[in-house]
Protein backbone atom coordinates (compact mmCIF):
# COMPACT_ATOMS: atom_id res chain seq x y z
CA UNK A 1 0.00 0.00 0.00
CA UNK A 2 1.32 3.30 -0.90
CA UNK A 3 1.27 5.74 1.89
CA UNK A 4 -0.16 9.04 0.41
CA UNK A 5 1.12 12.71 0.62
CA UNK A 6 4.70 11.60 1.54
CA UNK A 7 6.26 14.42 -0.92
CA UNK A 8 3.22 16.49 -1.94
CA UNK A 9 1.32 18.43 0.62
CA UNK A 10 -2.06 17.16 1.57
CA UNK A 11 -4.56 19.73 -0.11
CA UNK A 12 -6.41 20.42 3.23
CA UNK A 13 -3.60 20.89 5.12
CA UNK A 14 -1.05 22.51 3.65
CA UNK A 15 1.59 20.01 4.85
CA UNK A 16 2.73 16.30 4.28
CA UNK A 17 1.29 13.77 6.21
CA UNK A 18 4.85 13.01 8.36
CA UNK A 19 5.14 16.52 9.45
CA UNK A 20 1.69 16.79 11.13
CA UNK A 21 2.38 13.64 12.31
CA UNK A 22 5.52 14.80 14.38
CA UNK A 23 4.29 18.19 15.62
CA UNK A 24 1.47 15.90 17.35
CA UNK A 25 4.33 14.02 18.56
CA UNK A 26 6.29 16.99 19.57
CA UNK A 27 3.18 18.60 21.28
CA UNK A 28 2.78 15.84 23.07
CA UNK A 29 6.54 15.27 24.42
CA UNK A 30 6.26 19.64 25.29
CA UNK A 31 3.41 18.50 27.70
CA UNK A 32 5.50 15.30 29.10
CA UNK A 33 8.62 17.93 29.64
CA UNK A 34 6.37 19.92 30.98
CA UNK A 35 5.06 18.34 33.73
CA UNK A 36 8.37 17.23 34.71
CA UNK A 37 10.02 20.74 34.98
CA UNK A 38 6.95 21.91 36.46
CA UNK A 39 7.77 18.57 39.35
CA UNK A 40 11.63 19.57 39.07
CA UNK A 41 10.24 23.46 40.23
CA UNK A 42 7.64 22.44 42.94
CA UNK A 43 10.36 20.08 44.55
CA UNK A 44 13.13 23.10 44.29
CA UNK A 45 10.53 25.66 46.16
CA UNK A 46 9.62 23.31 48.29
CA UNK A 47 12.87 21.08 49.76
CA UNK A 48 12.35 18.32 51.65
CA UNK A 49 15.91 18.69 52.68
CA UNK A 50 19.13 21.11 51.95
CA UNK A 51 19.10 21.32 48.20
CA UNK A 52 22.57 20.63 46.76
CA UNK A 53 23.76 23.40 44.27
CA UNK A 54 26.31 23.41 42.15
CA UNK A 55 26.79 19.67 42.88
CA UNK A 56 27.17 19.26 38.38
CA UNK A 57 30.65 19.72 36.48
CA UNK A 58 30.00 22.94 34.84
CA UNK A 59 32.54 22.41 31.73
CA UNK A 60 30.67 18.99 31.17
CA UNK A 61 26.96 20.46 30.74
CA UNK A 62 28.66 23.41 28.76
CA UNK A 63 30.46 21.36 26.48
CA UNK A 64 27.22 19.31 25.88
CA UNK A 65 25.37 22.77 25.24
CA UNK A 66 27.28 22.97 22.11
CA UNK A 67 28.08 19.38 21.05
CA UNK A 68 24.07 19.82 20.85
CA UNK A 69 23.88 22.96 19.46
CA UNK A 70 26.78 22.19 16.98
CA UNK A 71 24.47 18.96 15.88
CA UNK A 72 21.46 21.01 15.50
CA UNK A 73 23.13 22.89 12.49
CA UNK A 74 24.38 19.58 11.03
CA UNK A 75 20.96 17.96 10.91
CA UNK A 76 19.70 20.99 9.21
CA UNK A 77 23.05 20.96 6.91
CA UNK A 78 22.55 17.20 6.10
CA UNK A 79 18.63 18.59 5.13
CA UNK A 80 19.74 21.17 3.14
CA UNK A 81 22.21 18.71 1.16
CA UNK A 82 19.23 16.44 0.47
CA UNK A 83 17.33 19.10 -1.22
CA UNK A 84 19.86 20.41 -3.22
CA UNK A 85 20.55 16.71 -4.34
CA UNK A 86 23.82 16.41 -2.71
CA UNK A 87 23.72 13.02 -1.73
CA UNK A 88 27.57 12.44 -0.11
CA UNK A 89 27.55 15.76 1.45
CA UNK A 90 24.26 14.69 3.25
CA UNK A 91 25.50 11.46 4.37
CA UNK A 92 28.81 13.80 5.75
CA UNK A 93 26.46 15.74 8.15
CA UNK A 94 24.63 13.05 9.21
CA UNK A 95 27.44 11.27 10.21
CA UNK A 96 29.13 14.67 11.90
CA UNK A 97 25.36 14.66 13.64
CA UNK A 98 25.55 11.55 14.97
CA UNK A 99 29.27 11.99 16.21
CA UNK A 100 27.77 14.51 18.29
CA UNK A 101 25.09 12.43 19.75
CA UNK A 102 27.57 9.71 20.51
CA UNK A 103 30.05 12.33 21.99
CA UNK A 104 26.73 13.75 24.01
CA UNK A 105 25.97 10.29 25.41
CA UNK A 106 29.68 9.51 25.93
CA UNK A 107 29.96 12.62 28.45
CA UNK A 108 27.16 11.76 30.43
CA UNK A 109 27.92 8.62 31.22
CA UNK A 110 31.05 10.00 32.58
CA UNK A 111 28.72 11.79 34.74
CA UNK A 112 26.44 9.33 35.88
CA UNK A 113 29.71 6.64 36.64
CA UNK A 114 30.86 9.80 38.77
CA UNK A 115 27.42 10.02 40.45
CA UNK A 116 27.49 6.25 41.29
CA UNK A 117 31.04 6.81 43.04
CA UNK A 118 30.02 9.51 44.92
CA UNK A 119 28.56 8.72 48.16
CA UNK A 120 26.60 11.27 50.66
CA UNK A 121 26.16 9.80 55.00
CA UNK A 122 23.48 11.47 57.00
CA UNK A 123 24.48 11.05 60.46
CA UNK A 124 22.47 10.66 63.57
CA UNK A 125 22.52 14.07 64.06
CA UNK A 126 21.75 15.98 60.63
CA UNK A 127 25.03 16.54 59.67
CA UNK A 128 26.04 15.68 56.41
CA UNK A 129 29.42 14.56 55.15
CA UNK A 130 30.06 13.47 51.23
CA UNK A 131 33.00 12.11 49.43
CA UNK A 132 34.46 9.08 48.07
CA UNK A 133 34.53 5.37 49.68
CA UNK A 134 38.32 4.51 50.03
CA UNK A 135 38.98 1.99 47.60
CA UNK A 136 35.48 1.86 46.32
CA UNK A 137 34.18 -0.18 49.22
CA UNK A 138 32.44 -0.26 52.62
CA UNK A 139 32.73 -3.54 54.19
CA UNK A 140 31.79 -5.29 57.17
CA UNK A 141 33.78 -8.22 58.55
CA UNK A 142 33.04 -10.88 60.29
CA UNK A 143 35.60 -13.43 61.40
CA UNK A 144 35.80 -16.53 63.16
CA UNK A 145 32.31 -17.89 61.60
CA UNK A 146 31.78 -20.88 62.72
CA UNK A 147 28.48 -21.85 61.37
CA UNK A 148 26.25 -20.86 58.10
CA UNK A 149 22.50 -21.31 58.20
CA UNK A 150 21.07 -22.22 54.54
CA UNK A 151 17.60 -21.08 54.23
CA UNK A 152 14.94 -22.55 52.55
CA UNK A 153 11.93 -20.58 52.49
CA UNK A 154 9.23 -22.63 50.10
CA UNK A 155 8.27 -21.85 47.08
CA UNK A 156 5.65 -19.41 46.99
CA UNK A 157 3.83 -18.40 43.71
CA UNK A 158 3.81 -14.57 43.54
CA UNK A 159 1.46 -12.91 41.59
CA UNK A 160 -0.30 -14.19 38.51
CA UNK A 161 2.45 -17.15 38.98
CA UNK A 162 5.16 -14.97 39.31
CA UNK A 163 7.54 -15.20 41.96
CA UNK A 164 9.62 -11.71 43.02
CA UNK A 165 13.04 -11.93 45.06
CA UNK A 166 14.79 -14.98 45.61
CA UNK A 167 12.86 -17.22 47.61
CA UNK A 168 16.05 -19.34 49.41
CA UNK A 169 20.03 -19.53 49.60
CA UNK A 170 22.12 -19.06 46.58
CA UNK A 171 25.60 -19.45 46.45
CA UNK A 172 26.22 -15.42 46.19
CA UNK A 173 27.37 -15.04 49.84
CA UNK A 174 30.34 -17.79 49.01
CA UNK A 175 32.39 -15.15 47.08
CA UNK A 176 32.85 -12.99 50.22
CA UNK A 177 34.79 -15.38 52.20
CA UNK A 178 38.63 -14.11 52.30
CA UNK A 179 40.24 -16.88 54.63
CA UNK A 180 39.40 -20.27 54.98
CA UNK A 181 37.93 -22.80 52.84
CA UNK A 182 34.09 -23.45 52.10
CA UNK A 183 34.10 -26.46 53.46
CA UNK A 184 31.21 -27.80 56.06
CA UNK A 185 29.31 -30.51 57.84
CA UNK A 186 26.04 -31.45 56.69
CA UNK A 187 23.26 -31.99 59.39
CA UNK A 188 23.51 -35.85 58.01
CA UNK A 189 27.41 -35.41 58.86
CA UNK A 190 28.63 -35.77 56.04
CA UNK A 191 31.45 -33.14 55.10
CA UNK A 192 31.47 -31.34 51.58
CA UNK A 193 32.67 -28.82 49.62
CA UNK A 194 29.79 -26.03 49.22
CA UNK A 195 29.24 -24.84 45.90
CA UNK A 196 26.08 -23.47 44.12
CA UNK A 197 25.20 -27.14 43.18
CA UNK A 198 25.30 -28.44 46.74
CA UNK A 199 23.13 -25.35 48.03
CA UNK A 200 20.93 -26.48 46.03
CA UNK A 201 20.66 -29.82 46.98
CA UNK A 202 20.58 -29.35 50.34
CA UNK A 203 17.38 -26.93 49.76
CA UNK A 204 16.04 -29.86 47.66
CA UNK A 205 16.67 -32.26 50.20
CA UNK A 206 15.53 -30.05 53.50
CA UNK A 207 12.44 -29.11 51.26
CA UNK A 208 11.31 -32.93 50.63
CA UNK A 209 12.17 -33.86 54.75
CA UNK A 210 9.93 -36.29 55.68
CA UNK A 211 9.41 -37.51 59.21
CA UNK A 212 8.11 -40.06 61.30
CA UNK A 213 6.52 -40.75 57.05
CA UNK A 214 4.74 -37.08 57.04
CA UNK A 215 6.34 -34.36 54.97
CA UNK A 216 7.97 -31.84 57.67
CA UNK A 217 10.19 -29.37 55.19
CA UNK A 218 12.98 -27.43 57.01
CA UNK A 219 12.95 -23.88 57.19
CA UNK A 220 16.39 -23.89 57.27
CA UNK A 221 19.67 -26.09 57.18
CA UNK A 222 22.38 -25.86 59.80
CA UNK A 223 25.97 -26.31 58.23
CA UNK A 224 29.47 -25.96 60.80
CA UNK A 225 31.99 -25.06 59.42
CA UNK A 226 35.12 -27.49 59.48
CA UNK A 227 37.56 -23.98 60.09
CA UNK A 228 36.61 -20.75 61.01
CA UNK A 229 35.98 -18.43 58.31
CA UNK A 230 36.35 -14.78 57.83
CA UNK A 231 33.70 -12.56 55.70
CA UNK A 232 34.23 -9.42 54.23
CA UNK A 233 30.56 -8.61 52.84
CA UNK A 234 29.71 -5.40 51.16
CA UNK A 235 27.71 -3.51 53.77
CA UNK A 236 24.42 -3.14 51.29
CA UNK A 237 24.67 -6.94 51.26
CA UNK A 238 23.48 -7.52 54.52
CA UNK A 239 19.60 -7.49 55.24
CA UNK A 240 21.00 -7.14 58.85
CA UNK A 241 23.50 -7.96 61.21
CA UNK A 242 24.32 -7.93 64.82
CA UNK A 243 27.45 -8.38 66.30
CA UNK A 244 27.66 -11.99 66.37
CA UNK A 245 25.32 -12.50 63.32
CA UNK A 246 24.68 -11.55 59.49
CA UNK A 247 21.83 -12.24 57.49
CA UNK A 248 21.86 -11.90 53.78
CA UNK A 249 19.13 -10.23 51.87
CA UNK A 250 18.02 -13.82 50.99
CA UNK A 251 17.51 -15.46 54.03
CA UNK A 252 21.60 -16.91 54.65
CA UNK A 253 22.68 -16.14 57.87
CA UNK A 254 26.61 -16.51 59.00
CA UNK A 255 27.53 -16.51 63.03
CA UNK A 256 30.73 -15.13 63.69
CA UNK A 257 32.15 -12.14 65.38
CA UNK A 258 31.64 -8.67 63.82
CA UNK A 259 35.36 -7.23 64.05
CA UNK A 260 35.13 -4.17 61.91
CA UNK A 261 32.20 -2.44 60.11
CA UNK A 262 33.96 1.22 59.43
CA UNK A 263 33.33 3.37 56.86
CA UNK A 264 36.29 5.11 55.10
CA UNK A 265 35.79 7.67 53.12
CA UNK A 266 37.98 10.54 51.17
CA UNK A 267 35.65 13.49 52.43
CA UNK A 268 34.98 16.39 49.80
CA UNK A 269 32.17 18.14 51.23
CA UNK A 270 30.04 18.67 54.84
CA UNK A 271 26.58 20.67 55.00
CA UNK A 272 25.32 21.04 58.45
CA UNK A 273 22.11 23.33 56.93
CA UNK A 274 19.75 20.36 58.32
CA UNK A 275 21.29 21.25 62.37
CA UNK A 276 19.58 24.84 62.28
CA UNK A 277 15.82 25.18 63.45
CA UNK A 278 13.74 26.65 60.79
CA UNK A 279 13.03 29.79 63.00
CA UNK A 280 16.53 30.66 63.66
CA UNK A 281 17.56 34.19 63.59
CA UNK A 282 20.46 34.71 64.81
CA UNK A 283 23.79 33.50 62.47
CA UNK A 284 25.97 33.61 65.49
CA UNK A 285 24.40 31.15 67.82
CA UNK A 286 23.85 29.09 63.89
CA UNK A 287 27.14 28.74 63.81
CA UNK A 288 27.79 27.63 67.66
CA UNK A 289 25.01 25.05 66.81
CA UNK A 290 27.20 23.86 63.83
CA UNK A 291 30.45 23.77 65.96
CA UNK A 292 28.54 20.90 67.69
CA UNK A 293 27.90 18.70 64.84
CA UNK A 294 28.37 15.31 65.05
CA UNK A 295 30.69 15.81 62.04
CA UNK A 296 33.57 16.78 64.19
CA UNK A 297 33.39 13.97 65.92
CA UNK A 298 34.71 12.37 62.40
CA UNK A 299 36.55 15.19 60.97
CA UNK A 300 38.67 16.29 64.11
CA UNK A 301 39.56 19.88 66.07
CA UNK A 302 41.50 21.19 62.98
CA UNK A 303 38.62 20.83 60.43
CA UNK A 304 36.48 22.18 63.30
CA UNK A 305 38.33 25.82 63.63
CA UNK A 306 39.04 26.26 60.20
CA UNK A 307 35.48 25.49 59.89
CA UNK A 308 34.56 28.35 62.53
CA UNK A 309 36.87 30.54 60.92
CA UNK A 310 35.37 29.92 57.45
CA UNK A 311 32.01 30.89 58.44
CA UNK A 312 32.85 33.95 60.59
CA UNK A 313 34.68 35.11 57.49
CA UNK A 314 31.59 34.53 55.65
CA UNK A 315 28.87 35.93 58.06
CA UNK A 316 31.80 39.45 57.77
CA UNK A 317 31.58 39.03 54.02
CA UNK A 318 27.83 39.25 53.98
CA UNK A 319 27.51 42.36 56.59
CA UNK A 320 29.87 44.28 54.28
CA UNK A 321 28.37 43.29 51.38
CA UNK A 322 24.41 43.17 52.35
CA UNK A 323 24.42 45.68 54.94
CA UNK A 324 20.58 45.66 54.47
CA UNK A 325 19.59 42.15 54.99
CA UNK A 326 19.60 39.36 57.62
CA UNK A 327 21.67 36.89 56.81
CA UNK A 328 19.04 33.85 58.01
CA UNK A 329 16.70 34.40 55.57
CA UNK A 330 19.26 35.03 52.25
CA UNK A 331 19.45 31.11 50.52
CA UNK A 332 22.52 32.33 49.34
CA UNK A 333 24.24 33.02 52.92
CA UNK A 334 23.10 29.59 54.64
CA UNK A 335 23.81 28.02 51.54
CA UNK A 336 27.71 29.20 51.74
CA UNK A 337 28.12 29.75 55.51
CA UNK A 338 26.98 25.68 56.77
CA UNK A 339 28.17 24.07 54.00
CA UNK A 340 31.94 23.82 53.46
CA UNK A 341 34.37 22.11 50.57
CA UNK A 342 36.54 19.90 52.76
CA UNK A 343 39.55 20.22 49.56
CA UNK A 344 42.87 20.26 50.37
CA UNK A 345 45.76 22.51 49.43
CA UNK A 346 45.55 24.68 46.17
CA UNK A 347 42.06 22.63 45.32
CA UNK A 348 40.81 23.94 48.46
CA UNK A 349 41.62 27.39 48.25
CA UNK A 350 39.84 27.41 44.56
CA UNK A 351 36.62 25.86 45.70
CA UNK A 352 36.18 27.72 49.46
CA UNK A 353 34.87 30.93 49.12
CA UNK A 354 37.34 31.24 52.36
CA UNK A 355 40.24 34.22 52.34
CA UNK A 356 43.06 31.47 50.85
CA UNK A 357 44.98 32.41 54.19
CA UNK A 358 42.26 30.48 56.07
CA UNK A 359 43.02 27.09 54.41
CA UNK A 360 46.88 26.47 55.82
CA UNK A 361 47.06 23.76 52.34
CA UNK A 362 50.28 22.06 53.15
CA UNK A 363 49.98 21.03 56.97
CA UNK A 364 46.38 19.85 55.95
CA UNK A 365 47.74 18.22 52.96
CA UNK A 366 50.29 16.43 54.93
CA UNK A 367 48.12 15.41 57.47
CA UNK A 368 45.91 13.85 55.22
CA UNK A 369 48.69 12.08 53.91
CA UNK A 370 50.20 10.36 56.98
CA UNK A 371 46.69 9.56 57.44
CA UNK A 372 45.60 7.68 54.51
CA UNK A 373 49.19 6.00 54.26
CA UNK A 374 49.51 4.02 51.03
CA UNK A 375 49.39 7.04 48.71
CA UNK A 376 49.41 5.09 45.36
CA UNK A 377 46.43 3.23 46.17
CA UNK A 378 44.81 6.67 45.59
CA UNK A 379 46.58 8.28 43.17
CA UNK A 380 44.32 6.99 40.45
CA UNK A 381 41.08 8.33 41.43
CA UNK A 382 43.17 11.88 42.69
CA UNK A 383 40.65 11.61 45.53
CA UNK A 384 43.15 12.00 47.88
CA UNK A 385 43.37 15.47 47.22
CA UNK A 386 40.19 15.26 50.58
CA UNK A 387 41.06 14.04 53.79
CA UNK A 388 40.52 10.51 54.72
CA UNK A 389 37.71 10.11 57.36
CA UNK A 390 36.51 7.20 59.18
CA UNK A 391 32.64 7.31 60.14
CA UNK A 392 30.89 4.51 62.81
CA UNK A 393 28.45 2.23 61.88
CA UNK A 394 26.35 3.53 64.78
CA UNK A 395 26.79 7.39 63.70
CA UNK A 396 25.41 6.75 60.13
CA UNK A 397 21.65 7.32 60.02
CA UNK A 398 21.39 6.95 56.34
CA UNK A 399 23.95 6.44 53.33
CA UNK A 400 24.04 6.31 50.06
CA UNK A 401 25.52 6.86 46.31
CA UNK A 402 24.19 9.78 44.29
CA UNK A 403 21.47 7.74 43.12
CA UNK A 404 17.64 8.77 43.22
CA UNK A 405 17.39 7.44 46.67
CA UNK A 406 19.67 9.92 48.11
CA UNK A 407 17.36 12.79 47.86
CA UNK A 408 14.51 14.19 45.42
CA UNK A 409 17.45 16.36 43.60
CA UNK A 410 18.77 13.23 42.40
CA UNK A 411 15.73 12.09 42.17
CA UNK A 412 14.42 14.82 39.88
CA UNK A 413 18.38 15.12 38.25
CA UNK A 414 18.28 11.37 37.10
CA UNK A 415 14.47 11.56 35.83
CA UNK A 416 15.22 14.50 33.57
CA UNK A 417 18.21 13.85 32.24
CA UNK A 418 17.30 9.87 31.77
CA UNK A 419 14.61 10.49 29.87
CA UNK A 420 16.27 13.06 27.77
CA UNK A 421 19.18 10.72 27.52
CA UNK A 422 16.70 7.94 25.65
CA UNK A 423 15.72 11.09 23.60
CA UNK A 424 18.86 11.40 22.45
CA UNK A 425 19.63 7.38 22.13
CA UNK A 426 16.33 7.45 19.61
CA UNK A 427 17.53 10.24 17.60
CA UNK A 428 20.51 8.20 16.97
CA UNK A 429 18.52 5.20 16.11
CA UNK A 430 16.43 7.35 13.20
CA UNK A 431 19.66 9.05 11.90
CA UNK A 432 21.36 5.68 11.93
CA UNK A 433 18.34 4.67 9.49
CA UNK A 434 18.65 7.05 7.55
CA UNK A 435 21.83 7.09 7.15
CA UNK A 436 21.74 3.26 6.28
CA UNK A 437 19.12 2.98 4.46
CA UNK A 438 18.80 6.35 3.00
CA UNK A 439 19.94 5.95 -0.41
CA UNK A 440 16.88 3.37 -1.18
CA UNK A 441 14.27 6.00 -0.74
CA UNK A 442 16.57 8.74 -2.24
CA UNK A 443 16.98 6.58 -5.58
CA UNK A 444 13.34 6.45 -5.66
CA UNK A 445 12.29 9.78 -4.75
CA UNK A 446 15.15 12.16 -2.94
CA UNK A 447 12.64 14.88 -1.51
CA UNK A 448 11.07 11.85 0.50
CA UNK A 449 14.22 10.93 1.79
CA UNK A 450 14.28 14.65 2.38
CA UNK A 451 11.08 15.37 3.95
CA UNK A 452 12.13 12.42 6.22
CA UNK A 453 15.07 13.83 7.23
CA UNK A 454 13.17 16.67 8.12
CA UNK A 455 11.03 15.35 10.50
CA UNK A 456 13.91 13.71 11.84
CA UNK A 457 15.16 17.15 12.84
CA UNK A 458 12.33 18.35 13.54
CA UNK A 459 12.86 15.49 16.69
CA UNK A 460 16.08 16.59 16.68
CA UNK A 461 15.75 19.91 17.41
CA UNK A 462 13.02 19.12 20.53
CA UNK A 463 15.98 17.10 22.40
CA UNK A 464 18.27 20.38 21.82
CA UNK A 465 15.42 22.55 22.69
CA UNK A 466 14.57 20.38 26.40
CA UNK A 467 18.56 20.46 26.76
CA UNK A 468 18.44 24.48 26.09
CA UNK A 469 16.64 24.18 29.50
CA UNK A 470 18.02 21.21 31.52
CA UNK A 471 21.50 23.07 31.18
CA UNK A 472 21.23 26.43 32.99
CA UNK A 473 18.55 24.45 35.27
CA UNK A 474 20.33 21.76 37.03
CA UNK A 475 23.87 22.95 36.61
CA UNK A 476 23.89 27.19 37.09
CA UNK A 477 20.85 27.46 39.44
CA UNK B 1 12.11 37.91 -2.26
CA UNK B 2 12.64 34.47 -1.05
CA UNK B 3 9.30 33.26 -2.79
CA UNK B 4 11.16 30.77 -4.53
CA UNK B 5 11.39 28.09 -2.17
CA UNK B 6 13.27 25.64 -3.93
CA UNK B 7 16.20 27.54 -5.94
CA UNK B 8 19.78 26.84 -5.14
CA UNK B 9 20.48 30.16 -3.89
CA UNK B 10 17.50 30.02 -1.47
CA UNK B 11 18.99 26.82 0.34
CA UNK B 12 22.71 28.37 0.14
CA UNK B 13 21.08 31.84 2.29
CA UNK B 14 19.62 29.15 4.51
CA UNK B 15 22.63 26.92 5.46
CA UNK B 16 24.23 30.48 5.91
CA UNK B 17 21.49 31.41 8.30
CA UNK B 18 21.73 28.22 10.08
CA UNK B 19 25.38 28.49 11.13
CA UNK B 20 24.53 32.10 12.14
CA UNK B 21 22.24 31.33 14.64
CA UNK B 22 24.49 27.93 15.45
CA UNK B 23 26.82 30.83 16.51
CA UNK B 24 24.61 33.28 18.35
CA UNK B 25 23.34 29.96 20.27
CA UNK B 26 26.73 29.02 21.56
CA UNK B 27 27.70 32.45 22.29
CA UNK B 28 24.40 32.39 23.97
CA UNK B 29 25.46 29.67 26.03
CA UNK B 30 29.13 31.51 26.89
CA UNK B 31 26.94 34.33 28.16
CA UNK B 32 24.65 31.71 30.24
CA UNK B 33 27.76 30.35 32.14
CA UNK B 34 29.23 33.53 32.69
CA UNK B 35 26.38 35.25 34.10
CA UNK B 36 25.89 32.65 36.56
CA UNK B 37 29.20 33.34 38.29
CA UNK B 38 28.36 37.12 38.54
CA UNK B 39 27.05 38.20 41.61
CA UNK B 40 23.21 39.95 40.24
CA UNK B 41 22.79 40.99 43.97
CA UNK B 42 20.70 37.90 44.75
CA UNK B 43 20.57 34.45 43.77
CA UNK B 44 16.64 34.73 42.22
CA UNK B 45 17.69 37.63 39.49
CA UNK B 46 20.41 35.46 38.65
CA UNK B 47 17.80 32.39 38.03
CA UNK B 48 15.57 34.69 36.34
CA UNK B 49 18.26 35.96 33.81
CA UNK B 50 19.63 32.40 33.12
CA UNK B 51 16.06 31.52 32.29
CA UNK B 52 15.80 34.42 30.16
CA UNK B 53 18.80 33.60 28.10
CA UNK B 54 17.17 30.12 28.01
CA UNK B 55 13.96 31.09 26.69
CA UNK B 56 15.51 33.67 24.19
CA UNK B 57 17.50 30.52 23.09
CA UNK B 58 14.85 27.91 22.67
CA UNK B 59 12.75 30.54 20.94
CA UNK B 60 15.55 30.80 18.06
CA UNK B 61 15.68 27.03 18.20
CA UNK B 62 12.05 27.07 17.38
CA UNK B 63 11.61 29.32 14.91
CA UNK B 64 14.54 29.19 12.68
CA UNK B 65 15.70 25.92 13.17
CA UNK B 66 12.25 23.68 13.40
CA UNK B 67 11.23 26.47 10.49
CA UNK B 68 8.54 28.11 13.11
CA UNK B 69 8.94 31.45 11.84
CA UNK B 70 6.89 30.42 8.74
CA UNK B 71 4.84 27.14 9.28
CA UNK B 72 1.25 26.66 8.17
CA UNK B 73 -1.87 26.58 10.43
CA UNK B 74 -2.50 24.09 11.47
CA UNK B 75 0.40 23.59 13.09
CA UNK B 76 0.24 26.68 15.11
CA UNK B 77 -3.34 25.66 16.31
CA UNK B 78 -2.25 22.05 17.79
CA UNK B 79 0.34 24.51 19.77
CA UNK B 80 -1.74 26.19 20.83
CA UNK B 81 -3.67 23.28 23.12
CA UNK B 82 0.34 22.43 23.64
CA UNK B 83 0.72 25.74 25.07
CA UNK B 84 -2.69 25.91 27.49
CA UNK B 85 -2.02 22.23 28.84
CA UNK B 86 1.77 22.79 29.87
CA UNK B 87 0.23 25.96 31.74
CA UNK B 88 -2.36 24.10 33.12
CA UNK B 89 0.43 21.97 34.06
CA UNK B 90 2.33 24.24 35.91
CA UNK B 91 -0.51 25.80 37.82
CA UNK B 92 -1.72 22.28 39.46
CA UNK B 93 1.65 22.36 40.45
CA UNK B 94 1.86 25.64 41.45
CA UNK B 95 -1.55 25.09 43.68
CA UNK B 96 0.24 23.08 45.79
CA UNK B 97 1.78 26.00 47.76
CA UNK B 98 -1.87 26.75 48.62
CA UNK B 99 -1.66 23.71 51.17
CA UNK B 100 -1.42 24.73 54.23
CA UNK B 101 0.73 21.41 55.31
CA UNK B 102 3.25 22.10 52.54
CA UNK B 103 3.31 25.83 52.66
CA UNK B 104 4.34 25.40 56.39
CA UNK B 105 7.45 23.50 56.43
CA UNK B 106 9.18 25.44 53.32
CA UNK B 107 12.46 26.08 54.56
CA UNK B 108 14.80 28.87 52.68
CA UNK B 109 17.66 26.01 51.38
Amino acid sequence: MEIPYTVKARPDTGLYNAKIGVWLFLASEVMLFGGLFSAYIFLRLAPEGPWPVGVLKVHWGFINTLVLIFSSVTVLQAWLALKTRKFNQFRMWMLATLACAAGFMGIKSVEYSDKFHHYGVLMQDGSNIEGHLVDNKYNVTFENVKSVSLSTKPQESGLFGITFGTLASDAKFLKYITKGEPKFKTPAGEEIFLDSAGIKKLIKEARENVEDGKPKPLAAVQLTALEPLTFEVPEGKFFDYTATKGVFHDGTAIDGQMTHDTMHMHADKIDLRRLIPADEQDPERAIQTVLKADVWKVLGDEWKAKYHEYATGQLKHFHEHHPDQKPMHSGDFTRHTFTMSLALGEEGAKHAAAPAALLDGKSLTAAAEAKSGEGEHHAAGGHHDYPEVAIKKGDIAFYSNFTPKYGNYYAIYFTLTGLHGLHVLAGMLVMTHFLLFGKRIYDKDPEHLANRVEVGGLFWHFVDLVWIFLFPLLYLM
Amino acid sequence: MAHDHDSPEYFAKQSKTIWKIGGILGLATIFTVWIATVDLGSHELNIGVGLLVAIVKASLVALIFMHLKSEKGLVYKVLLFTVVFVIGLFFLTWLGFADPLISKVIQNY
